[in-house]
C-alpha cells in the first residue's frame, strides 16, 4: 500500500526510480482510488486500460535503467488538452464525442518523459467559469469542506477537475490553462500550488483555445518542487505556435530554497483597498511578515490601473472567445443538430450545444467587436491592457516580486453565484491583471481560514522569471501552518 | 438596463442580431434572459470610461517580439482520415452540409 | 471616395436613353501566391489532388491548431508590391474576418485590414488608341483562401472541399479609376504580366489562381459617384468585360426609369452573360474584424525589403522602354513583345546582332500564327530564338529569298531541324549569279517570242515572264535580279 496522500510528484519519481514500488502498482493504486472518488466529478475520461500498458511499459524501462525523468508517473489532464485517441470536450455538450487524432505540445513533452494520462479531468466549459459549475458533467466537488458543514463547495475554476484531483491525490500532478486565473484560483481553493507560467512560456498548440492572448498552459502540484519539476519539461519554445517564447527553460530546481535576502517585495496599494475576507487580509499581513523576516524588503507600489482589469478583460477575452468558438459549427466535428437549411444547423448545433455562460461570452464578445461597438469597448479595453501593463513594468523596476492575495474569499458553496454574473467574475480580481501583462504568477497554499477552508498567496515576477516564483513560493511554503485536509469523507 | 455612459442600449433586437451573428438559437425565455444579463455586464465595463486613453496604443498581445516566419515547405496534408475521423456528415471525402443557395 | 472630375476628364461614355453615362470601375483582385505550402500551414498549396488530400488539422481548423506564417508569401508579397511601385508596410497586423459558411473551417478568415502589408501603388495601362492611363493601387494585403463548396453533385446537400482552404492568396485593391469593360480588361491583363515577370502568381484564370471582384457605378459626366454594386468572383478576362458592359447597361436602365441602385453583392451568371442580386442575405454581414491573438504583427526589416528589391526583374514598363531605345521598335511592337517576357526574351535573343525590325515581324507573324495554330506556348516553340535567328541571317546574305524562307520557315516547324541543314540538304539556297540567271531568262523568252511583241506594248506583260522564270528556277532565282534582267532583254 502506498500512501498516496502524503506523496507528491518529488518523492513518487525518487520511488519509482529506486524501485521502492513499480509504476503498475502506483497506478492501480491511483485508479483504486479514483473510482473510491466518483464522489467529486473530477474526471471527465478515464484512460485506466491504456495507463495500464503505458505502466507496464514504463516496468520495463524501469528494469533496464532506460527510465526517462518522469518515468510511469501518472498525470491527469484538463479536458481543454487533445490527447490523441482519448475524448477531449472541454466540458462541452458541443465536443462532446470529440477523439483528437493529435497530442497537444505540452501532454506530448510529458509523455516524452514518460508520463502517463490517467485520464480527462472537468473544467467549466471551455475554461469559461470560476467554479467548475459550467461543465456538461455536471459541477466537479471540492475535496475540503467547512468544519463542522456538510456543504459541498466548489473547488474553484476553470480547472476545478485538476486542483480537486492534486488535492485529493488522485495524481500527483495535473496540467491545467489559466486565462484569467483559471488554475491560481481552483488551487487557492484546494490548497495545492497553481502555477501560471509568462504567457509565451509553454507552447498553446492542441490547447482548445479560449482566449488565445490569454491562454497558458501551468501544472497543479502539492508543492513548489512540484511545480518547478513539472514546468522545467513543460516549458520551451515550439515552432507550431507563433505566441511561444524562443527563450531557454531556467533550471527552476535550483531557485527553490533560495535565499531572498535583500530582494524587494512590492505589495500594491490599490488591493489594500479591495473587499477581501478578513481572514484573507490577515494572511496576506502573515505573509508580508514571513518575509520580512527572510530578509526581503517590502514597499508599497501602485497599480493605477488594476481596478480595470475585470471589465478589461470581460471585454477582450469574450472578443477572442467568440472568434475561437466559431469553429464549433457542426461541420466539421462535434455534435450536429439538424434543422430546416443550414443556417438553422448552425443555430441548433450551437444553441443547444453550448451551455448559458458560454453562450453568454460569445454574444458579449460578438456585441464588442460589431459594427459601432468595436472602438468603445473592443479597442478601448485593448488601450486599457496597455496601461494595466505599463503598471507592472514600472513596478518591476522596482521590485523582485509582487505579493497579493490569490482570490478574495476561500471556496464557496455550489450554487452560490451562479446566479451572478458580476458576482462570480469578481473571484478573478487579484487574477486577471496578470494574465493582461502575461506575466507569471503562483498560488502558494499559506493557510487555513476559520472555517477551515484553503487560502492562497500569489507572487507575481517579471516575464519569463518563472525561476523567483519558486524562491519567493518556498519561504510561504515553510513558514505557514499545517494545511492537511483532516477527513477524506467523499471516499466511498 | 440601461448603459448610459457608451449611450448604447442593449435591448431585445440588440440580443437577436448578435446571437443571429454568432449563429446560437436562443428561445425567447432566454432573450429576456440575456438581455438583462449582458445589460448589466455592458454597463458594468463601461466603467472603463473612467480611464484616460487619449494616446495610448492598443495592446493585443503581451509579447513583445514581432512574427516568426517558417520555410516554404510542405511538410503536412495527405491525412483524410485525421480530417474526417470526428465529422458528423461525409461523402466521397467531402464534409456534407444542407445545399447551400448563394 | 467621392470624386469629382470635369466633363473634360471623361475618357469613355456609354449612351443612354437621355444622354451619355460615365462607367466608375474598381477592382479588387483576389491573386494565389505562387507557393509551395499555405499561407499559414504546411499542406500543399497546389492546385487539384484528390479531395480533402491538401489538408492539415491547421485547415480544418481543428480544436488548438494554430497558424504559422509562410516567409515566403510574406516575400512575395512585397516583391508583388514593389512590382506596383507601392509603398511597403514594413509594419502589418494579420486580423480575422468574422463569418459562418461552411467552406471557412475557422469561422473566420486571417486577412489584413487596418494594416495591409502594402500601401499605395500604381499599374500603367497602354490603350489601344495608344493612350496610356495610370490606374492607382489602394492597397496590397494577404489573406487565406477558403474551401471550396460543390452544390451539383447531390440536389439535397452541399459537398465542401478543405484543398484550397488556407491558400495565400494577394487581394489587390484598385482605386476606381477604370471608366470601360475594355480598360478593366486591359488592366487584369497588365496586371498579370506583372504578375508573371514577378512569378508571384501564375495567373491562371482558369484554375482560379486570379479573380477579381468588380465595383461597377455609373453617373452624369462630371458628377458625383453614383452608388455602387459589386460582381463577385468573375474568372475570366472575357466574363470581366461581359459583367462590366451588362452591369453598367442594367444601371443605366435601372436609373433611366426612376429606380435608385441598391447597393447590394451581384454574381455573374456565365450561361445568360447577366448579373443577378446574391439571393443570400446581406444583413448578416458584420465580419468583426480584429486582430488574430494567434498572431503577432508582422515586423519587415529594411535588409529584407533590400534584398528582395535587388532581386527584381525588369518589369514591363522598363522593358518596353528599353526596347524601343535600343531596338528602335515602335510602341506597338514593344508592347506586344512584353505582354510575356518569354516573347522579350525570345526577340532580345533573336535580334542580337540582326536587323530588330525583320527580328520583331518573323516573331509577332511567322511564329505566332504557327504557334497559334499548333496551341503552344512560346516555351514550347518547334522553332529555337538561335534557329530563327539563323534562318533570318540567311535572309541577309542573300541564300534564301524572302519566299524561299517561309517555305524553309515551314520546315523547321515541321523537322525542329536548322535552317542551314534543310537548306543543304533539299537545296535550296537562291540563285543569285547573274549568268545562271540570265540562261534561264534567255531560255524562256526564246521559246515565248509572240509574248515578247505583246510585252513591249503591255509592260504588265513582265510580270508574267518573271513568274516564269522563277517557276523554271524552282523559285530559287533571285526575284529582283530576275526582274532586271527580264526587264533588259525585252528592253523595257
Amino acid at each position: 500500500m502506498i500512501d498516496l496522500v502524503s506523496s507528491d510528484l518529488v518523492s513518487i519519481r525518487n520511488s519509482l526510480q529506486n524501485k521502492e514500488f513499480t509504476a503498475v502498482e502506483l497506478l492501480n493504486e491511483y485508479i483504486e482510488r479514483i473510482s473510491k472518488s466518483s464522489r467529486l466529478n473530477l474526471f471527465n475520461t478515464t484512460n485506466f486500460e491504456d495507463a495500464l500498458k503505458a505502466a507496464h511499459e514504463s516496468d520495463q524501462k524501469i528494469i533496464k535503467g532506460e527510465a526517462r525523468s518522469l518515468e510511469g508517473i501518472p498525470i491527469g489532464v484538463k479536458d481543454l488538452f487533445c490527447t490523441a485517441g482519448v475524448k477531449t470536450t472541454a466540458s462541452s455538450k458541443i465536443l462532446e464525442n470529440f477523439v483528437p487524432t493529435y497530442e497537444s505540445t505540452i501532454t506530448q513533452k510529458l509523455h516524452n518523459e514518460g508520463m502517463i494520462l490517467i485520464g480527462k479531468l472537468s473544467n467549466d466549459e471551455f475554461a469559461m467559469g470560476s467554479s467548475n459549475e459550467t461543465s456538461s458533467s455536471g459541477p466537479a466537488v471540492n475535496p475540503w469542506k467547512e468544519i463542522n458543514s456538510d456543504k459541498e463547495l466548489v473547488p474553484g475554476g476553470s480547472s476545478g477537475g485538476s486542483s480537486g484531483a492534486v488535492a485529493a491525490s488522485l495524481c500527483p500532478l495535473a496540467i491545467a490553462t489559466d486565462t484569467g486565473g483559471s488554475i491560481r484560483q481552483p488551487a487557492a481553493f484546494t490548497g495545492t500550488v497553481g502555477l501560471k507560467p509568462t504567457y509565451g512560456r509553454c507552447s498553446r498548440w492542441g490547447i482548445v483555445a479560449f482566449a488565445s492572448s490569454l491562454d497558458q498552459a501551468g501544472p497543479i502540484t502539492k508543492t513548489i518542487a512540484d511545480s518547478a519539476l513539472a514546468l522545467k519539461y513543460m516549458a520551451g519554445y515550439d515552432e507550431k505556435d507563433s505566441t511561444s517564447a524562443d527563450i531557454d527553460v531556467e533550471d527552476y530546481e535550483q531557485s527553490i530554497g533560495k535565499s531572498i535576502k535583500g530582494m524587494t517585495i512590492g505589495v500594491p496599494k490599490e488591493y489594500e483597498e479591495l473587499d477581501l475576507e478578513d481572514d484573507i487580509k490577515q494572511n496576506w499581513e502573515d505573509a508580508i511578515n514571513w518575509y520580512k523576516s527572510a530578509g526581503a524588503r517590502i514597499v508599497s507600489i501602485s497599480l493605477p490601473h488594476s481596478k480595470y482589469a475585470l471589465p478589461a478583460y470581460y471585454i477582450i477575452a469574450p472578443a477572442e472567445a467568440s472568434s475561437n468558438l466559431a469553429r464549433y459549427d457542426g461541420v466539421k466535428y462535434g455534435s450536429r443538430i439538424k434543422g430546416d437549411d443550414l443556417d438553422d444547423l448552425y443555430k441548433n448545433t450551437r444553441g443547444l450545444g453550448f451551455g448559458a455562460e458560454v453562450k453568454r461570452r460569445i454574444l458579449i464578445g460578438t456585441y464588442v467587436l460589431s459594427a459601432g461597438y468595436y472602438d468603445a469597448y473592443y479597442l478601448k479595453a485593448q488601450k486599457v491592457r496597455r496601461l494595466i501593463h505599463k503598471d507592472f513594468v514600472e513596478a518591476f523596476e522596482k521590485v523582485d516580486a509582487i505579493v497579493t492575495p490569490t482570490t478574495p474569499t476561500t471556496a464557496f458553496g455550489i450554487g452560490e453565484n451562479l446566479s451572478d454574473p458580476l458576482k462570480m467574475y469578481s473571484n478573478d480580481i487579484l487574477t486577471v491583471p496578470v494574465n493582461l501583462a502575461g506575466l507569471p504568477a503562483i498560488s502558494i497554499p499559506s493557510g487555513l481560514d476559520r472555517k477551515g477552508l484553503p487560502m492562497g498567496i500569489q507572487i507575481v515576477t517579471n516575464h519569463f522569471n518563472e525561476g523567483k516564483l519558486f524562491q519567493f513560493g518556498s519561504v510561504v511554503e515553510k513558514s505557514r501552518s499545517s494545511i492537511k485536509n483532516q477527513s477524506e469523507w467523499w471516499l466511498i | 438596463m440601461v448603459s448610459k455612459i457608451n449611450n448604447m442600449t442593449i435591448t431585445k433586437d440588440t440580443i437577436l442580431k448578435i446571437s443571429n451573428l454568432a449563429k446560437i438559437s436562443i428561445t425567447d425565455q432566454e432573450v429576456e434572459k440575456l438581455e438583462s444579463e449582458i445589460s448589466t455586464i455592458i454597463s458594468w465595463v463601461d466603467a472603463l470610461n473612467e480611464v484616460d486613453t487619449e494616446n495610448v496604443t492598443p495592446m493585443s498581445n503581451s509579447l513583445t517580439n514581432t512574427l516568426r516566419m517558417r520555410e516554404d515547405l510542405v511538410t503536412d496534408g495527405n491525412k483524410v482520415s485525421d480530417i474526417l475521423s470526428n465529422s458528423p456528415a461525409d461523402d466521397e471525402n467531402f464534409f456534407v452540409v444542407p445545399k447551400v443557395i448563394e | 471616395m467621392n470624386e469629382i472630375n470635369t466633363t473634360s476628364d471623361v475618357r469613355h461614355t456609354i449612351e443612354g436613353q437621355n444622354g451619355e453615362w460615365e462607367v466608375i470601375i474598381g477592382l479588387e483582385i483576389h491573386a494565389q501566391v505562387t507557393s509551395a505550402s499555405k499561407l499559414f500551414s504546411g499542406s500543399s498549396a497546389s492546385f487539384g489532388g484528390a479531395p480533402m488530400s491538401h489538408v492539415s488539422l491547421v485547415d480544418a481548423a481543428m480544436p488548438g491548431m494554430l497558424p504559422v506564417i509562410n516567409k515566403h508569401c510574406v516575400r512575395q508579397a512585397v516583391k508583388t508590391g514593389l512590382g506596383l511601385k507601392a509603398k511597403i508596410n514594413s509594419y502589418s497586423v494579420f486580423d480575422r474576418k468574422n463569418y459562418f459558411y461552411p467552406d471557412l473551417p475557422q469561422g473566420y478568415q486571417i486577412s489584413q485590414f487596418k494594416y495591409p502589408i502594402v500601401g499605395e501603388g500604381q499599374v500603367k495601362v497602354s490603350l489601344k488608341d495608344g493612350e496610356d492611363i495610370i490606374v492607382r493601387i489602394e492597397r496590397l494585403h494577404l489573406e487565406q483562401d477558403a474551401g471550396k463548396s460543390f452544390h451539383d453533385i447531390d440536389p439535397e446537400n452541399s459537398y465542401i472541399d478543405l484543398n484550397r482552404s488556407g491558400v495565400a492568396l494577394m487581394e489587390i485593391v484598385t482605386m476606381p479609376d477604370l471608366r470601360s469593360s475594355e480598360e478593366a480588361k486591359l488592366f487584369v491583363t497588365k496586371l498579370r504580366t506583372i504578375l508573371r515577370y514577378l512569378e508571384t502568381c501564375d495567373g491562371n484564370m482558369e484554375e482560379g489562381s486570379l479573380r477579381a471582384d468588380i465595383n461597377v457605378s455609373v453617373r452624369k459626366p462630371g458628377e458625383n459617384l453614383g452608388t455602387r454594386c459589386e460582381i463577385k468572383n468573375v474568372n475570366s478576362i472575357r466574363f470581366i468585360g461581359m459583367a462590366i458592359d451588362y452591369e453598367a447597361r442594367r444601371q443605366v436602365n435601372e436609373i433611366e426609369n426612376g429606380r435608385d441602385i441598391v447597393q447590394e453583392t451581384r454574381l455573374f451568371d456565365v450561361s445568360n452573360g447577366e448579373t443577378r442580386s446574391m439571393r443570400s442575405k446581406e444583413e448578416a454581414h458584420d465580419y468583426r474584424y480584429f486582430p488574430d491573438p494567434d498572431l503577432l504583427p508582422l515586423s519587415l526589416e529594411d535588409d529584407f525589403i533590400k534584398e528582395i528589391t535587388s532581386e527584381l526583374p525588369e518589369l514591363p514598363d522598363h522593358k518596353k522602354e528599353r526596347l524601343i531605345k535600343s531596338y528602335g521598335l515602335n510602341s506597338y511592337d514593344a508592347d506586344i513583345l512584353v505582354s510575356d517576357k518569354n516573347y522579350a526574351e525570345y526577340f532580345e535573343s533573336v535580334a542580337s546582332g540582326r536587323d530588330p525590325k525583320i527580328s520583331v515581324n518573323w516573331i509577332t507573324g511567322e511564329l505566332f500564327s504557327a504557334l497559334n495554330k499548333l496551341n503552344l506556348d512560346i516555351q514550347d516553340t518547334p522553332v529555337s530564338s538561335d534557329q530563327l535567328g539563323e534562318l533570318i541571317d540567311l535572309i541577309s546574305d542573300g541564300t534564301l529569298s524572302g519566299r524561299l524562307a517561309k517555305d524553309v520557315f515551314e520546315i523547321m516547324l515541321e523537322t525542329r531541324k536548322s535552317p542551314k541543314l534543310i537548306v543543304e540538304e533539299r537545296d535550296l539556297s537562291q540563285i543569285t549569279d547573274e549568268s545562271s540567271i540570265e540562261k534561264i531568262v534567255d531560255k524562256i523568252i526564246e521559246s515565248n517570242m509572240d509574248k515578247v511583241e505583246e510585252a513591249r506594248e503591255k509592260p504588265k506583260l513582265i510580270g508574267w515572264f518573271v513568274g516564269q522564270v522563277m517557276k523554271e528556277s524552282q523559285g530559287k532565282a533571285n526575284p529582283a535580279k530576275v526582274n532586271d534582267l527580264v526587264k533588259k532583254k525585252i528592253g523595257i
